[in-house]
């Protein structure tokens, strides 16, 4: 017992003896690598980030590969056209406000799929109100500012768009995904009916040149002609809308009441939320920035400002609400993450080089492989590795795993050779038999027979075996017994 | 009116809402429908232009395409299930997803498979069958609309006999309502869900197929189903989750679909179609009262939770 004790003491002197600073370190570095909290926010963030980028660059070669495409002008045509940034400054901003619209309704539970008709219903108001002043004179269209006006006017429209879907959902409790399309829909051929209309009261009455709508004024869009684009209002709204709405969740008691309802709504309503309000109210805030969707994407891009032909003439509801919801998702609804993912994607979208189909389906990869971002968690493949590829397993007691080994290894053997020994009596007593001149029945009833002895036979000599044998820790413990035994 | 243009629209309404009745009753939330009858008529337009090319009269395989087309949707539904079933990952993120790779697919492969298949004069994926066999001159009733219908309605039928007293139709429909009870009485939970999304695929891809043989002429296929997937999930509301009642909605829906298609000199087309929209939110906000869907879905089955 002496003995144990002296050894015992000359480990720990090993620790006294290494300086303080040492020390530290290794506390550090264990608590940095195994503390549970801060692994846990690491490692999060580390897999977001690599795995957005990953399945980006995934897709992209996966598209590029199965559709043929040179990948690099990507990148090549970003930096040799002059002028493309424009429209990839205007891309970016149109994916990320429709994705902060989609996430806005998203953190209270509500999915909002009716981006598209909400933006499609304010742009449809910017144009009437620029026909209405148009038509007066009147003097607000003379100055630059009147764009806060049409600022105002698209984000009622766009929350009042959203305001009937929402009440429909509080009062008579019809799922919003549902209502929100019929709305869509709705307000698609209202807008085909005011500007291609050719009959009934105030058909065509928006409608201009080549099934576009009429134009609108100057003043009233983002669109500058000293940068030939509307790329810098578009950039500001868009960075105003991300600090505040990255503000409203992070230091409101409005915004995280929000978040606590979307997490669990009846916890919401045990806390004491009005949970109906606050959901009616993050749905109409999403449709207002919706609205600002629709002011970038009618006014932001070129100089004639008015609704695209294809969204009148074609039977597609405009799909950048649609895409909203993928970059949402796609950035895991965090409001500061949207702007790194819409200048990715955007720069997909703006490469002239790649058919419009790509960007889409660039965008649909990566989204699908958000979905299955819980693989990270289930699939170990470092693990899989040592356990699978590796022959000899890193065992805590694995000296004990070793003489265990090594002491099966005899019977193991044994119990093989037996075992092939009985096969092989089996298949000469069946060969004797066929041989044999007899019935079917008579072979099968011998057969049978013979077999049964022949397994007794294998069973007793098992048996045996197993008697004698004794698992190597089990020794260990008589081997201490009979020492005891002794003292 | 078009009379095969109602039967077509009957059978796209009908097997998209059976299809998202399908995912539903077993407690999945598929919003990917629409997605996923893209994926079905990007199928059927290959097929079709790989049977029946230009030089050759291939015309009665068009049945033999639609099955095809639906069975390869099938990767959709194992896609889908993955995500959800396996992985436990949103139902609407999934349905997300889905429904984008189908748009995307779809916009990407119409533009370079339609040169490839159909001849270099073609920009698009199209339709390479017409309607066959005229039953009658005055009405313009083709047999081959009404032998998909014929094949649409036996289905439906199927099901609603299966869905009301069939064992496996039963169980089916315990697992959207409690899915531990269910599985206390030893139901392989999962292995319904499977089932259930696979079938929804298949539906859907069906729909998607029918939904290329509408006109009945060489009709491009730009990578849209103009978003009948999403009508047919708000039929599917509307109906209440009930197989019957969608059987309903869904004609009725047909006729003011087809009817708004005419064209009409007094009142603008676009008006008339705005009907079909507006009479589906006045009836959820009669019906809504009475109206309830499975209560686990959208959930994900934990065994432990039981």
């Amino acid at each position: 017992m002496s003995d144990n004790t002296s050894s015992f003491n000359s480990n720990t002197s090993l620790y006294t003896n290494s300086s303080l600073w040492k020390q530290n370190l290794i506390i550090k570095k264990d608590q940095f690598i195994y503390s549970r909290t801060v692994r846990k926010n690491t490692k999060n963030t580390l897999f977001i980030t690599t795995f957005i980028l990953l399945s980006f660059i995934i897709a992209i070669l996966f598209a590029s590969l199965f559709g043929g495409y040179d990948f690099s002008s990507l990148f090549k045509s970003m930096f040799s056209v002059g002028a493309l940034y424009k429209e990839f400054f205007v891309s970016a901003t149109v994916l990320g406000v429709a994705g902060l619209s989609f996430l806005f309704a998203y953190k209270s539970g509500l999915f909002n799929i009716g981006i598209s008709g909400q933006m499609l219903g304010s742009g449809l108001a910017l144009v009437g109100l620029s026909k209405a002043l148009t038509s007066t004179n009147s003097p607000i269209l003379n100055s630059e500012s009147a764009v806060i006006l049409s600022i105002f006017v698209v984000m009622i429209t766009g929350a009042f768009i959203a305001l009937i879907s929402g009440l429909l959902k509080t009062f008579f409790n019809i799922n919003e995904v549902v209502s929100a399309i019929m709305l869509n829909w709705i307000i698609f051929y209202l807008a085909k009916f005011f500007i291609v209309g050719t009959s009934g009261v105030g058909a065509g009455s928006l409608g201009g040149v080549n099934g576009n709508s009429l134009m609108i004024n100057h003043n009233l869009s983002l669109y500058s002609p000293v940068h030939d684009s509307g790329y810098i209002g578009a950039l500001v709204l868009f960075l105003l809308l991300v600090v505040s709405i990255w503000f409203v969740f992070k230091f409101t008691s409005f915004g995280k009441k929000i978040i606590a309802v979307g997490q669990s709504k009846s916890a919401g309503i045990y806390s004491g939320f009005q949970t109906k309000t606050l959901q009616l109210s993050s749905f109409v805030i999403s449709g207002a920035i919706a609205g600002i969707l629709a002011l970038i994407v009618y006014t932001g891009q070129t100089a004639s400002t008015f609704i695209r032909s294809d969204v009148a003439l074609g039977n597609m509801i405009p799909s950048e609400g649609f895409n909203g919801i993928a970059i949402s998702l796609v950035a895991f609804n965090n409001p500061l993450l949207i702007i790194p993912i819409s200048l990715l994607f955007s720069m997909v979208r703006a490469c002239l080089d790649f058919p419009t189909g790509l960007g889409d389906l660039i965008l649909a990869l990566t989204m699908y492989s958000i979905a299955i971002f819980a693989v990270v968690y289930q699939i170990k493949p470092l693990h899989w590795i040592r356990r699978n590829m590796m022959k000899k397993e890193k065992y805590k007691n694995s000296y004990f795993v070793y003489q265990e080994e090594e002491n099966t290894k005899e019977f193991i053997n044994e119990l093989r050779k037996k075992l092939a020994y009985r096969q092989i009596v089996l298949f000469l007593e069946r060969k004797k038999l066929s041989d044999a001149n007899l019935s079917f029945q008579e072979r099968r009833r011998k057969y049978k027979e013979s077999q049964i002895i022949i397994n007794q036979r294998y069973l007793t000599e098992v048996y045996e075996l197993k008697k004698n044998y004794t698992p190597w820790y089990k020794s260990f413990n008589k081997q201490i017994n009979v020492e005891r035994e002794e003292n | 009116m078009n009379i095969n243009l109602i039967f077509i629209m009957f059978c796209i309404f009908a097997l998209g809402a059976a299809s998202g009745y399908f995912s539903e009753r077993v407690g999945i939330v598929n919003i990917g429908i629409n997605g996923m009858m893209i994926f079905g008529a990007m199928m059927f337009s290959i097929f079709g232009g790989l049977m029946n090319p230009i030089g050759k009269d291939n015309d009665n395989l068009f049945i033999v395409a639609l099955l095809l087309a639906a069975l390869s949707t099938t990767i959709f539904g194992v896609f889908f299930g993955f995500s959800t079933i396996v992985l436990k990952t949103d139902h609407v993120i999934a349905g997300t997803a889905i429904n984008l790779l189908g748009a995307g697919l779809g916009l990407l492969f119409t533009n370079i498979l339609g040169p490839l298949i159909f001849g270099a004069a073609a920009t698009e994926l199209r339709n390479a069958f017409p309607y066959l066999w005229l039953i009658d001159q005055k009405i313009g009733l083709y047999g081959s609309v009404l032998l998909t219908a014929l094949i649409v309605i036996i289905i439906l039928i199927v099901f609603m006999i299966i869905f009301k007293f069939h064992r496996f139709g039963l169980r089916y429909k315990s697992i959207g309502e409690n899915p531990n009870a269910s599985d206390s009485q030893g139901i392989n939970v999962k292995k319904y869900q499977w089932i259930g999304v696979i079938i929804s695929s298949i539906l859907a891809g069906l729909a998607g197929a029918i939904f290329m043989t509408r006109t009945g002429g060489s009709t491009p296929f730009f990578g849209e189903v103009d978003g009948l997937g999403f009508m047919a999930l708000a039929i599917m509301i509307t109906g209440s989750w009930k197989l019957p009642l969608i059987v309903i909605v869904s004609i009725i829906f047909s006729l003011l679909y087809s009817f708004s298609e005419v064209k009409n000199d007094n009142v603008d087309s676009n008006l008339i179609k705005l009907i079909p929209y507006i009479l589906t939110l006045v009836f959820l906000v009669i019906f809504s009262k009475w109206m309830r869907g499975p209560k686990f879905a959208g959930q994900h089955f934990d065994k432990s939770r039981r």
